[in-house]
C-alpha cells in the first residue's frame, strides 16, 4: 500500500483534504479504516497476482473498486460519498469534489491504482471518478445548479460529444435559466433527468464518458 | 385547507411543522440543504427537496430556490418556520404572486411592522406603552449620540431588522456608544442584511415578558397568555416559563389585553408574539414584536393545549378562529429549557460533531421538541439549538422539580450541551424565587453562576 498523499493532478489544483493538508491520512470513519488497514492490501495482492484487469468488491456501507493501469499523478480530489435516496424524492448524489471521503493513495511503482468509495452501493458504472488515467474511460455527472424544471439543449443525445464548459441544458428557477454546465470533456453516456422533469439541487442530470485525455 | 404544504425550515422547527401537517393531514414536504441530508426531519417526511447547498444564504435563505422547490414539488403554501425567511415581507410578496400562501402574516402587514423603530410608534399610538427612545432611527453617529444624550444612559443599541441578541449591545456613556455603533452595524448588516438601529434606554433589573397572539382574517384574536423570558445570556434566551411570576394574574390579563387589542386595531393577522419589559415597580413597556410562530411556542401550547402551529395554519387558509377569548383556559405552570449545542466552559463556544447517543426523558408533563436522533452529525452551518425541554406542572415548584428529573434522564453524548447551565439555573435561589432578571447572567457572568451551583 501507498502513501495517502493527494497532489495535484491533470486539470487543476487539489483542494485540502478534510482533517489536514500535510500529507498525513485524513482522519477516516471506522469501517473504512478496517477497509484499508485490512481489505484493500489483500485485494491489491490478489489483483496485481492476477490476470484481471479490474476488481470490485461491494458492501452495503462501502465500495471499492480496482483497476490495473500505468503509474500516474495520483487523482486530485476524493470520490464523493455516493447515493442516499430521500423518501419519495430524487435519488442523490453529493457534488464530485466536495472534499468528504477519505484520501485515495499515490499509485505505486507497478501501477495499480486504488478507488474507494463510501456509502451504499449505487450503479457502480455511474459512480463519479475520479480524473482520468490514460486511455482508461472515467465518468462524470452534470448535477443540477438548482431546483426547478430542467430543460437539456436541443437534440442531446446519448453518444454526443461534449467539452467542457458547454452549456448541456438549463434548469428554470422561476422563469430565470440556471445553465449547466459540461463539467469534462467527452461524451454523452448517459441520460438522468427527462426535459419538463422537476429537478432539485444536487440532481443528476447527464453522465459524460470521457476516453482520456491526449493532452493536458 | 391546503393540498399540500412546502416546510421551508430545518432543525426542530421542521420536525415540528411536519407534525402539525400530519395532524391535519395534509401531505408536507421538506426543503433541505445538502447539510442537512441526514436529518430528522428528511427521514420524517414522506416527499424531501434538495434546494441548495450547505450555506443559507443559498438554501433556507435563497427565496427563490425555496419558492421554486415549492413549485415544483406541487405545493399551494409555504411554512416558513423562525428565522430565515419567516419575516421577509418580500419573500411573502413573491409567494403570493405566484399563486402560492405564504402561512404567517400577509405581506403588507408583514412589511407594516418589518422596522421596529416603525412599529414601536405604530403601536404606542394604539395605546401600548414603550420604552423611552430614539425618535425613529439612528440618521448617524452624531444623532445617535444627541439621543442618547436626551434619553440618558445607559441606552441599548438595537438593530431595526432583526433580534437575536445580534446588534445589540448595553452603553453606560458617549465613548462606549461611539465604539459600540460600528460593531453594532456590521453585526445587524451581517445577520439581517440591514445596519439601521435605534436606542432604548436601558431599565436596569428588568424581566421580559412576552404575551401571544392570534388573530384570523376576520378581526377575531384572542391572546394565549403570556409566557417569561428573563433568563438570557447576551440577550439570547436560554428558558422560557409561564406564566410569569413577575406579575400577578390581573396585572397579566390586563397586558395581554391590551397587547391584543393593539395589534387587531393595528391590523395584524396570523400568530404574533408582542415583548415587553417589565420593570421592578411592575411598569411594562412594548418593545417589538415578532410576526412568526417563536422557539418557545411550546409553553403556551403547554397550558392551554391549543397547537399554535395547526391554528397558524388554518388562518393562512383563511379559516375563522374556532374559539374565542372564553374558551381558553390557562392551566398550570411550563417551563421550557433551550439544549444548545455550546460549551459553557469556553464561553459558550458552538459546537458540531456526532451526537453518539440520544435519548430523550418522559413522564407526566414531559415533551421534548428535537431532531435529535443516535448517530446524528449536527452540522456546523447553522444554530446551536439542538432541542427544547419542555416540563408542565399543576404549580411552578412542580414543574422545577419535573424539570430536574427530566435533565438527569437527558441523554446527549458526543457533543457538549448547556445542560450543566440549566442544572445551574434550576438551582439558583434568584431563579427558585422567581426573580431572575434578563441582565443577571451577564452581570455575574456564567462562570460564578456556575461554580455558585456546583457549591449549591
Amino acid at each position: 500500500m501507498t502513501e495517502h498523499t493527494p497532489a495535484p493532478g491533470p486539470g487543476g489544483a487539489a483542494p485540502s483534504p478534510p482533517g489536514g493538508a500535510d500529507g498525513a491520512a485524513s482522519p477516516m470513519p471506522p469501517q473504512m479504516t478496517r477497509v484499508a488497514d485490512e481489505i484493500l492490501p489483500a485485494l491489491v495482492a490478489r489483483l496485481s497476482a492476477s490476470r484481471l484487469h479490474e476488481l470490485e468488491i461491494r458492501r452495503p456501507e462501502w465500495r471499492v473498486r480496482l483497476r490495473r493501469g500505468r503509474a500516474l499523478p495520483a487523482p486530485t480530489d476524493e470520490p464523493p460519498p455516493a447515493s442516499r435516496r430521500a423518501r419519495g424524492g430524487a435519488n442523490q448524489t453529493a457534488p464530485p469534489g466536495n472534499g468528504s471521503g477519505p484520501n485515495p493513495p499515490q499509485p505505486s511503482a507497478g501501477g495499480t491504482r486504488v478507488l474507494v468509495a463510501v456509502g451504499p452501493g449505487g450503479d457502480p458504472l455511474d459512480a463519479p471518478s475520479a480524473r482520468g488515467t490514460r486511455g482508461e474511460p472515467h465518468r462524470a455527472i452534470a448535477r443540477s445548479p438548482a431546483v426547478g424544471y430542467y430543460a437539456p439543449r436541443d437534440a442531446l443525445a446519448v453518444g454526443q460529444s461534449v467539452r467542457a464548459g458547454d452549456v448541456l441544458g438549463h434548469v428554470d428557477v422561476l422563469g430565470v435559466p440556471q445553465e449547466v454546465p459540461a463539467p469534462v470533456d467527452g461524451v454523452l453516456g448517459r441520460i438522468y433527468a427527462q426535459a419538463g422533469e422537476a429537478v432539485e439541487y444536487g440532481q443528476e442530470l447527464v453522465r459524460i464518458d470521457s476516453a482520456g485525455r491526449s493532452d493536458r | 385547507m391546503f393540498e399540500k404544504i412546502l416546510i421551508a425550515n430545518r432543525g426542530e422547527i421542521a420536525v415540528r411543522l411536519l407534525r402539525a401537517c400530519g395532524t391535519l393531514g395534509i401531505p408536507a414536504v421538506v426543503a433541505y440543504s445538502e447539510a442537512d441530508r441526514d436529518s430528522r426531519a428528511v427521514q420524517l417526511a414522506e416527499e424531501a427537496i434538495c434546494v441548495g447547498p450547505a450555506e443559507s444564504a443559498r438554501s433556507y435563505l435563497s427565496a427563490p430556490a425555496i419558492l421554486s422547490a415549492a413549485i415544483v414539488s406541487g405545493c399551494d403554501a409555504i411554512h416558513p418556520g423562525y428565522g430565515f425567511l419567516s419575516e421577509d415581507d418580500t419573500f411573502a410578496e413573491m409567494v403570493r404572486a405566484h399563486g402560492l400562501t405564504f402561512i404567517g402574516p400577509p405581506a403588507e402587514v408583514l412589511e407594516r411592522f418589518a422596522s421596529k423603530a416603525g412599529t414601536r410608534q405604530l403601536l404606542r399610538r394604539h395605546g401600548l406603552p414603550t420604552i423611552p427612545g430614539s425618535n425613529g432611527m439612528l440618521r448617524d453617529d452624531e444623532h445617535a449620540l444627541s439621543e442618547a444624550e436626551r434619553l440618558g444612559y445607559p441606552v441599548l443599541i438595537k438593530p431595526s431588522a432583526g433580534g437575536g441578541g445580534r446588534g445589540m449591545r448595553m452603553v453606560r456613556s458617549a465613548r462606549e456608544l461611539q465604539q459600540a455603533l460600528t460593531i453594532c452595524r456590521s453585526e445587524a448588516r451581517a445577520a439581517f442584511g440591514d445596519d439601521s438601529l435605534y436606542l432604548e434606554s436601558w431599565l436596569e433589573e428588568n424581566r421580559h415578558v412576552e404575551v401571544q397572539v392570534l388573530v384570523d382574517r376576520y378581526g377575531n384574536g384572542v391572546h394565549v397568555g403570556e409566557r417569561d423570558c428573563s433568563v438570557q445570556r447576551r440577550h439570547q434566551k436560554i428558558l422560557e416559563e409561564a406564566p410569569t411570576p413577575a406579575l400577578p394574574p390581573r396585572r397579566r390579563r390586563e397586558l395581554a389585553e391590551r397587547a391584543l387589542a393593539a395589534v387587531v386595531a393595528a391590523g395584524y393577522e396570523n400568530v404574533a408574539t408582542l415583548e415587553f419589559l417589565v420593570d421592578r415597580d411592575g411598569n411594562y413597556y412594548f418593545i417589538e414584536i415578532n410576526c412568526r410562530i417563536q422557539v418557545e411556542h411550546p409553553v403556551t401550547e403547554m397550558l392551554s393545549g391549543i397547537d399554535l402551529v395547526v391554528e397558524q395554519i388554518r388562518v393562512a387558509a383563511g379559516e375563522p378562529l374556532g374559539f374565542g377569548q372564553g374558551d381558553i383556559e390557562m392551566r398550570g405552570h411550563a417551563i421550557e429549557l433551550r439544549i444548545n449545542a455550546e460549551d459553557v466552559a469556553q464561553d459558550f463556544r458552538p459546537q458540531a460533531g456526532r451526537v453518539e447517543t440520544f435519548l430523550a426523558p418522559g413522564g407526566p408533563g414531559v415533551r421534548m421538541d428535537t431532531h435529535l436522533y443516535s448517530g446524528y452529525e449536527v452540522p456546523p452551518y447553522y444554530d446551536s439549538l439542538l432541542g427544547k425541554l419542555i416540563v408542565w406542572g399543576p404549580d411552578r415548584e412542580t414543574a422545577i422539580a419535573r424539570a430536574r428529573v427530566a435533565l438527569d434522564e437527558l441523554v446527549i453524548e458526543g457533543v457538549t450541551t448547556n445542560v450543566p447551565f440549566h442544572r445551574a439555573v434550576l438551582q439558583n435561589p434568584m431563579f427558585l424565587e422567581g426573580q431572575f432578571t434578563t441582565s443577571l447572567l451577564d452581570r455575574v457572568g456564567s462562570g460564578a453562576f456556575l461554580a455558585a451551583a456546583g457549591r449549591a
